[in-house]
């Protein structure tokens, strides 16, 4: 594992503590987007590893060692969190919560799963590393504590806003959202391989574009799903939801671009063979589904909070550094011994 | 003449093949039969493959049309307001449109695979019942024709 | 051994179970049939007498038919997902379930198409759930989600049956070298004549991972479909949105455990031990883990959800779901699906046929119970006070019930003798 990763990972922490302390109030829930889109986008990578792990699938092997390698980086996301605790405040339900929705509890048991993830990814990985047996179990271990992680970024970072308007899907959403940028992050590191070493490269680049199709069906078919039961139902307590974020300018037209980003995009062009073959496509595709992932939280929170257009890039990219570095820059992954 | 050989596993199979084909034997003399495919095969005969998915894909935009068409047709020509739902209700033609479009998308795939394989071979049904158990070369010399 | 007489023998183990059947054989096939006949007969009975002779009632007005409905349709996909999904992700050890499996698929989806005409009042006005024109210019509603299932089922059943016969086609072939007589000719004529030449394997290959391909949005999209016809409504317990993908895995868990539920028996029976080994069970005991883990996800997620929220509706309709009138079928559903599966992450346990075999007897309950509590208490308990009531059922509507599980065993029976059990070209294939 590179060296720097760990030590970015923290510096890029200290940073985002910095400003937001400069900054103040004035930031609102900025941090919540930043913090989402690249945990889940750290947890979904090892989470795929896992699963080709457990499913004995062998086209992930040449990327592998270095998409288990970025697992120090789920540590900076249980330390954002406590700095985004600051912010709680935003949440409807801070004052007059109830037993779920009490701050102490809800910054406990949100850490807790964050660092749960951490240790979970740690065990899984450094097992599998040494090739040493049990490490299927890890992977079990580690798919449960991720599946917890993201339902409750779900229901608890983002539902809660919205109390008490519930919606069961949205759990399996997040998880399914985060699996399918981890997908896109293996996808934009075997563009970069293959545009080195095409040989050896290429074939997993296809299978990494195969599941990036596949994916945008299974997330369109999740988005469908709640939006045809919400729509049917016709329910006021559900409607509102939605007609608050599909009935406003620009919410309406970033509602269409994630439709188009995460979908219509990726499933129009992957079809083609040629297409899946490309690193440039395929890296080009995993962008847009990963843009398309952050304004969606912004569909999600801007009827329900602040967020500083200024500071939202910044934060992305202060957070974003280690990641990048880790999954993009880096040359060479040494196992450690 | 027809001369014939009879193999029980793939590898001796092919290197006969191999050997038929590097000796100057046009593919047309050869009639090969397999108890599986083979995809080694394909490639010694420069196989092009197979058209099926212009069928597919034409299947598939067909019972798209139809299932759009189907749906909003009706609706525009008995507007019967139910449930509070637009008459026009994309969300629910969805389903519609998607379903159709694998059930026709499927049936023309098999059809085509029907017309493109010219099944069914009438002369296996009455007559003689293929030896395809096992890999099969036969080569018809010209005297025969 | 070498290949050929391995190819050899699995023809004439597989081909020999098609052979004359024994008495054990022909009591099972009679017991099934008699189970048949007297659903039939019930049937018969409630059309003539009225849909009143099921337990069906104010307000529970979906009851056990719709129950058998969607526990049947859900067996079948389980068969798509090992014929066609498993293909698309190249699992090997697919190829020696996959024929049982999409024979299941297709004889669970007709037993489960009885369902919608059963439940019907007035069953010879079946044919108006049909878009076609009429004199009075009615056309179905295509908004509502029982539309919807019309096309969704009847799209499954095609597709399906489309992909067991394509899978079909070179087994046939081997099967009419061996067979004599008038089954000779049928087979003839079923396989089309199929040469096995290259240009028709080149053919046949695209077409069958086409049919894979469109069949797997088929797993995803029936089943949410069909779940849709509850999701759709308004009450507590059925209006949520997770109920796709849960019914989607609940389906694949039910159906896995019927797959296990039929070929342990029939790998024994048929002497098939070689070609079906541990191996192949154990993949399977892990799809039916996996499912589970799943369900109950999603059982904690609507009950969170429900309390979380403090909508007075959902909280009463989960407390009745855990401690009314049907809680001991809830707590029993919980123990056949989440709790009892959880067993399989032990290694040895996945490995025992024994166990599974008695697993999945319990996952057939389990589920079967889950689609009885999520129907009859949402509808026996939902909004006004005044629209409470209970469901019995009756005779009628059990007969009916064991009827369709006789139709199923005793059609999944005569497959048995009829066609090859095992995909004798794909176990060939992977032999290597």
């Amino acid at each position: 594992m590179n060296k720097w990763t760990t030590p970015l990972a923290a510096i890029s922490v200290l940073l985002v503590l910095a400003l937001e302390l400069a900054a103040g109030r004035s930031t609102g829930i900025t941090l919540l987007v930043a913090m989402m889109f690249w945990a889940s986008l750290c947890q979904g990578l090892i989470a795929l590893a896992a699963a080709a792990e457990l499913s004995g699938a062998r086209w992930i092997r040449p990327i592998r060692d270095r998409v288990l390698l970025t697992y120090p980086l789920l540590l900076m996301f249980p330390a954002l969190f406590l700095i985004f605790s600051a912010r709680l405040d935003f949440y409807p339900w801070l004052d007059h919560g109830t037993a779920w929705l009490e701050p102490a509890f809800f910054v406990i048991r949100n850490t807790a799963s964050l660092v749960l993830v951490a240790v979970a990814a740690h065990f899984f990985v450094r097992r599998t590393l040494a090739g040493a047996p049990g490490a299927r179990a890890l992977a079990v271990l580690y798919l449960l504590a991720f599946v917890v992680c993201q339902s409750l970024m779900a229901f608890d970072w983002v539902m809660s806003f919205e109390y008490p308007w519930i919606n069961t899907l949205f759990g399996p959403y997040f998880f399914i959202e985060a699996f399918y940028l981890g997908i896109c992050a293996t996808a934009l590191m075997l563009a970069r391989a293959t545009w080195r070493d095409r040989a050896a490269f290429q074939p997993t680049l296809k299978d990494a574009a195969s599941l990036l199709f596949g994916f945008s069906l299974l997330w369109a078919g999740q988005l469908f799903a709640q939006y045809l039961t919400i729509w049917y139902g016709n329910i006021p307590e559900e409607v509102g939801y939605v007609y608050k974020r599909l009935a406003v300018s620009p919410l309406w037209e970033i509602a269409v671009f994630t439709l188009f980003a995460f979908f219509f995009i990726p499933f129009g062009v992957m079809v083609s063979k040629a297409a899946k073959l490309s690193p440039p496509v395929v890296g080009a595709v995993a962008v847009l589904v990963c843009l398309g992932y952050v304004l969606e939280r912004l569909l999600f929170l801007l009827p329900d909070g602040p967020v500083h257009p200024v500071v939202l890039p910044l934060e992305l990219a202060l957070v974003g550094l280690p990641v990048v570095w880790a999954t993009l820059v880096v040359r060479q992954v040494k196992t450690p011994a | 003449m027809t001369r014939e050989w009879l193999y029980h596993d793939k590898e001796s199979f092919l290197l006969k093949l191999k050997e038929l084909l590097a000796a100057g034997t046009p593919p047309e003399r050869l009639t090969i039969m397999t108890p599986f495919h083979v995809h080694e095969v394909d490639h010694l005969l420069h196989l092009k493959p197979s058209p099926l998915k212009i069928f597919t894909l034409i299947g598939a935009a067909a019972g798209l049309a139809a299932g759009w068409g189907l749906t909003i047709y009706t609706s525009l020509d008995w507007p019967l307001r139910t449930g509070g739902k637009p008459i026009v209700a994309i969300p629910a033609y969805v389903i519609v449109a998607f379903e159709l479009t694998i059930l026709i998308g499927a049936i023309v795939t098999f059809g085509a695979f029907l017309f493109l394989g010219r099944f069914p071979v009438l002369k296996v049904i009455t007559g003689g019942d293929a030896t395809e158990a096992q890999f099969l070369i036969q080569e018809h010399r010209e005297e025969d024709e | 051994m070498s290949l050929g007489t391995y190819y050899q023998n699995l023809e004439t183990d597989v081909l020999a179970a098609m052979r004359k059947p024994s008495t054990l054989y022909w009591v099972a096939l009679a017991f099934s049939g008699a189970l048949f006949a007297m659903g039939m007969g019930l049937w018969g009975y409630q059309i003539m007498t009225g849909i009143g002779a099921s337990g069906k009632m104010h307000p529970v007005g979906w009851a056990l038919y719709i129950t058998n409905f969607v526990f049947w349709v859900g067996i079948a996909h389980s068969g798509t997902l090992i014929s066609a999904v498993l293909f698309l992700f190249r699992a090997r050890f697919r190829s020696s379930f996959n024929r049982s499996a999409e024979a299941m698929t297709v004889i669970a989806v007709m037993t489960a198409g009885l369902f919608p005409l059963i439940h019907l009042g007035r069953v010879w006005f079946f044919y108006w759930l049909m878009p076609y024109p009429n004199q009075r210019h009615l056309w179905v509603n295509f908004r509502s989600p029982l539309v919807w299932d019309v096309f969704a089922v009847s799209t499954y059943f095609t597709v399906s049956l489309i992909f067991f016969y394509t899978g079909l086609i070179p087994d046939l072939a081997v099967a009419r070298r061996h067979a004599t007589g008038l089954k000779r000719w049928v087979y003839r004529v079923l396989s089309l004549g199929w040469e096995g030449k290259p240009n028709q394997w080149n053919h046949y290959n695209q077409l069958y991972m086409f049919l894979a391909a469109f069949a797997t949005p088929l797993v995803i999209s029936v089943h949410s479909v069909v779940s849709w016809d509850f999701a759709m409504s308004v009450i507590p317990g059925w209006h949520t949105t997770i109920f796709a993908p849960y019914f989607v895995a609940g389906a694949i868990f039910s159906g896995t455990g019927m797959v296990i539920t039929l070929v342990v028996p029939m790998r024994k029976i048929l002497g098939l031990e070689k070609y079906i080994t541990i191996d192949h069970f154990e993949s399977i005991a892990k799809i039916l883990l996996f499912t589970s883990l799943i369900v109950s996800y999603a059982y904690i997620v609507e009950f969170a959800l429900a309390y979380y929220s403090g909508n007075v509706f959902e909280t009463a309709h989960f407390s009745y779901r855990l401690l009314g009138d049907y809680r001991y079928f809830y707590w029993m559903m919980l123990l056949c699906n989440s709790l009892l599966p959880l067993t399989l992450f032990f290694k040895p346990l996945r490995r025992n046929l024994k166990y599974l075999f008695i697993l999945s007897i319990f996952v057939n309950i389990g589920m079967w119970l889950e689609r009885f509590v999520i129907i009859i208490t949402a509808l026996a308990h939902d909004y006004d006070p005044y629209n409470w009531g209970n469901f019995a059922p009756t005779l009628v509507d059990v007969g009916i019930d064991i009827g369709s599980f006789g139709m199923f065993f005793m059609l999944f029976l005569i497959f048995t003798k009829m066609l090859p059990v095992l995909s004798i070209t794909e176990v060939k294939e992977h032999a290597e």
